[in-house]
C-alpha cells in the first residue's frame, strides 16, 4: 500500500467508447465487427469508433468509411448517438464517485481518479482497479483500462503505453522504475507528443523518453518555451496537478459556438445567415444561464488547413448583453471590418466577460425590452416544442444550417 | 510562470470536452452536493404564520412547501393544530392517512387555496 505522501492516482479510459456503447445496446452485434461511423454522405463520413474485432481487420479512427468497408466488408456500421455517450460517460463518473469523491473527467472515455483516501475502505490500488473495471462493465458493457501511479500524467502514461496493451487491462507505474520501464520507450508514445513534435524531437537527437528526460531543460526551453518545459517534466513525471471536481469546468468564462459548413462559403450573403444562427445561439445559451456578455469574438478559417486564412477578432460592446440582434451586429461589423473575401470553412462566435442578467443598467438607446420579451417567447416556444419549432426565415435559404445543426452534437448525430 | 506549469493547467488547457458533456457534467455535479434552505426574511415567515393560522381557523385547505433534498415537496391539505412552544404544525394531508407533525423551520412557503 502507498505511504501516506504519495497520492495514488488513476486514469480510467474506456476501450473503443462508442462502439462499446453501442454493442452492449445491441446484444445481435455481439461477435460481429462494428465501427460507429458519421454520415457518410457528408464530410464527415468518417470512422469514429472502432471496436476490437473491427479494428482486427484493420480498421482505424478516424478513416474514411469506404475505405474501412474495402478493409472488412462486412462491417456492422451503426450511426453515432452523442446524448447517449454523454448519458454513459457521465454513468461511469458516477460509478467511479462511489469510490472517491475525486474524479475528474478528461475527455468523454478517460476519467482521473484520487484514491488515496479510499485506501483504507477498498483495498490496494489494484484491487479498487478491478472493481471499477468490473462494475462498468457490469452496469454498461464498457471495458475500461486503468492506469496507476502517484501524479496525473504517469497515471496517464501508465494507461496509454501499458495498460491499454497487458492482459487484465490494469498497470501501475512506479516511480523508483522509470528508468528501467518508461524512460526505455520511444519519445512518440509520450503524452503530448504528436507527431511533429516527434519529427523535432528526432532531429534534436532525442528518441526515447529517457533521452528527453536527461535533456537539459533549457535546450528544450529555448526552443519550445513552456511546452519544452512540459514535455521534459512529463518524461520526469513531475506533476503536482490535483485531481478536482471543481475545476474550471464548472466554471464558465465564456459561451461560444462553432460549426464547420458543409462547402465553401464566399459571399457574404451566405455567411451573415449562419453568423446570425450562431449568435442566436450564443445568446439564447447565455440568456437560459441568466448570464450576459461585454465582449463579442468572431473568428473564420479557410478549408485548406495547410495554408491557414481567416481571422479571429473581439471587441468590447457598449453595455453587456445577451440579446441576440445586439451580439449579431457586433458579429457583422467585426466580420465586415477583418475578413478577407477569402473562402470560409468554419466559423465560430462567442460572448465573454460574463456577469449575471438579473441586473441589467438602463441604456437610453435601442428598445431593448421588447427584443427581451420577444427572446424570452421564442426560447420558451424551442424549450418546449424543439430548436427548429420556430426559426429565422433566413434559416430557410440554402445556406442555413440551423435545421441541420439541431440534429446534431459536436458536429455528429444525437 | 505559466498557468500550464501549475495547478491544473495543464489538464485544463488539454482537456477534450463536447459542450454539451461539460454541461451535462455540471448538472451531474450539481444534482451531487446537498442543497441548502433558503434564509426568510421575517416578513415572509410572519405572512407564512398569518396564512397557517387563517386557514386552521376557516378549516380551509392550504398548500405548503416543505424544504428538501434534492427537491422542494409541495403538500396540500389542512392545518389541524399550531403548536408554537415546539415550533411544529399538525397536518392532515387528506389522504387518509390521519394526521402528523411537520417541524416548521421545513416550511419554506404557505399559500391558502381559495376553492
Amino acid at each position: 500500500m502507498a505511504n501516506s505522501k504519495n497520492r495514488v492516482i488513476m486514469l480510467a479510459d474506456c476501450q473503443s467508447f462508442y462502439a462499446s456503447v453501442e454493442k452492449a445496446a445491441h446484444p445481435e452485434y455481439e461477435g460481429k465487427p462494428l465501427v460507429v461511423s458519421g454520415d457518410p454522405a457528408r464530410r464527415s463520413g468518417i470512422i469514429l469508433a472502432a471496436c476490437p474485432l473491427a479494428k482486427k481487420y484493420g480498421v482505424t479512427t478516424a478513416e474514411r468509411l469506404g475505405d474501412a468497408l474495402r478493409k472488412c466488408p462486412d462491417l456492422i456500421v451503426v450511426r453515432p448517438r452523442m446524448a447517449e455517450y454523454i448519458r454513459v460517460s457521465l454513468q461511469i463518473t458516477e460509478i467511479f464517485q462511489s469510490f472517491t469523491d475525486l474524479v475528474e473527467p478528461y475527455s468523454i472515455d478517460e476519467q482521473h481518479l484520487d484514491v488515496t483516501g479510499s485506501l483504507a475502505l477498498f483495498g490496494t490500488p489494484e484491487e479498487i482497479a478491478r472493481r471499477l473495471q468490473h462494475r462498468v462493465l457490469y452496469e454498461t458493457g464498457v471495458y475500461v483500462r486503468v492506469g496507476i501511479s502517484d501524479c496525473k500524467v504517469l497515471s496517464k502514461i501508465a494507461c496509454d503505453i501499458y495498460a491499454k496493451k497487458v492482459p487484465g487491462g490494469i498497470y501501475t507505474l512506479r516511480r523508483e522504475h522509470l528508468e528501467e520501464t518508461l524512460w526505455t520507450k520511444p519519445v512518440h508514445e509520450m503524452f503530448m507528443v504528436g507527431s511533429r513534435m516527434t519529427r523535432h524531437l528526432y532531429k534534436m537527437g532525442i528518441h526515447t523518453i529517457g533521452d528527453l528526460a536527461k535533456t537539459p531543460l533549457p535546450r528544450l526551453t529555448e526552443r519550445w518555451g513552456v511546452n519544452g518545459e512540459v514535455l521534459w517534466r512529463i518524461a520526469r513525471g513531475i506533476d503536482a496537478s490535483p485531481v478536482t471536481p471543481h475545476s474550471q469546468l464548472q466554471q464558465q468564462k465564456g459561451v461560444g459556438h462553432q460549426m464547420t459548413l458543409p462547402r465553401d462559403y464566399a459571399d457574404w450573403k451566405e455567411i451573415r445567415v449562419v453568423l446570425l444562427e450562431l449568435c442566436e445561439q450564443v445568446g439564447r445559451r447565455c440568456r437560459e444561464k441568466g448570464l450576459m456578455g461585454f465582449v463579442v469574438s468572431v473568428g473564420c478559417q479557410g478549408a485548406d488547413y495547410d495554408h491557414p486564412t481567416g481571422f479571429s477578432r473581439q471587441m468590447k460592446l457598449s453595455d453587456p448583453t445577451n440579446i441576440t440582434d445586439e451580439i449579431y451586429r457586433a458579429a457583422c461589423l467585426l466580420f465586415q471590418r477583418h475578413w478577407n473575401h477569402l473562402p470560409i470553412r468554419r466559423i465560430a462566435v462567442a460572448l465573454s466577460d460574463l456577469s449575471p442578467d438579473s441586473l441589467v443598467q438602463l441604456t437610453l438607446f435601442g428598445d431593448r425590452d421588447r427584443k427581451r420579451e420577444l427572446e424570452k417567447a421564442t426560447d420558451g416556444i424551442k424549450r418546449r416544442f424543439g430548436e427548429t419549432a420556430i426559426l429565422r426565415a433566413s434559416s430557410l435559404q440554402d445556406s442555413g444550417q440551423a435545421q441541420e445543426r439541431s440534429l446534431r452534437i459536436g458536429g455528429h448525430y444525437k | 510562470m505559466s498557468k500550464k506549469l501549475q495547478g491544473n493547467g495543464l489538464f485544463e488547457s488539454s482537456r477534450m470536452m463536447l459542450p454539451e458533456h461539460r454541461e451535462a457534467y455540471i448538472r451531474h455535479q450539481q444534482h451531487l452536493a446537498p442543497r441548502q434552505p433558503p434564509l426568510l426574511d421575517p416578513q415572509a415567515e410572519e405572512e407564512m404564520a398569518r396564512v397557517m393560522a387563517e386557514a386552521m381557523h376557516s378549516g380551509s385547505a392550504v398548500t405548503i412547501t416543505l424544504f428538501d433534498d434534492p427537491e422542494d415537496i409541495r403538500l396540500t391539505g389542512q392545518v389541524l393544530r399550531i403548536d408554537p412552544g415546539r415550533r411544529r404544525i399538525c397536518w392532515d394531508g387528506g389522504d387518509g392517512e390521519g394526521s402528523r407533525w411537520i417541524a416548521l423551520d421545513q416550511i419554506i412557503g404557505a399559500v391558502a387555496e381559495n376553492d
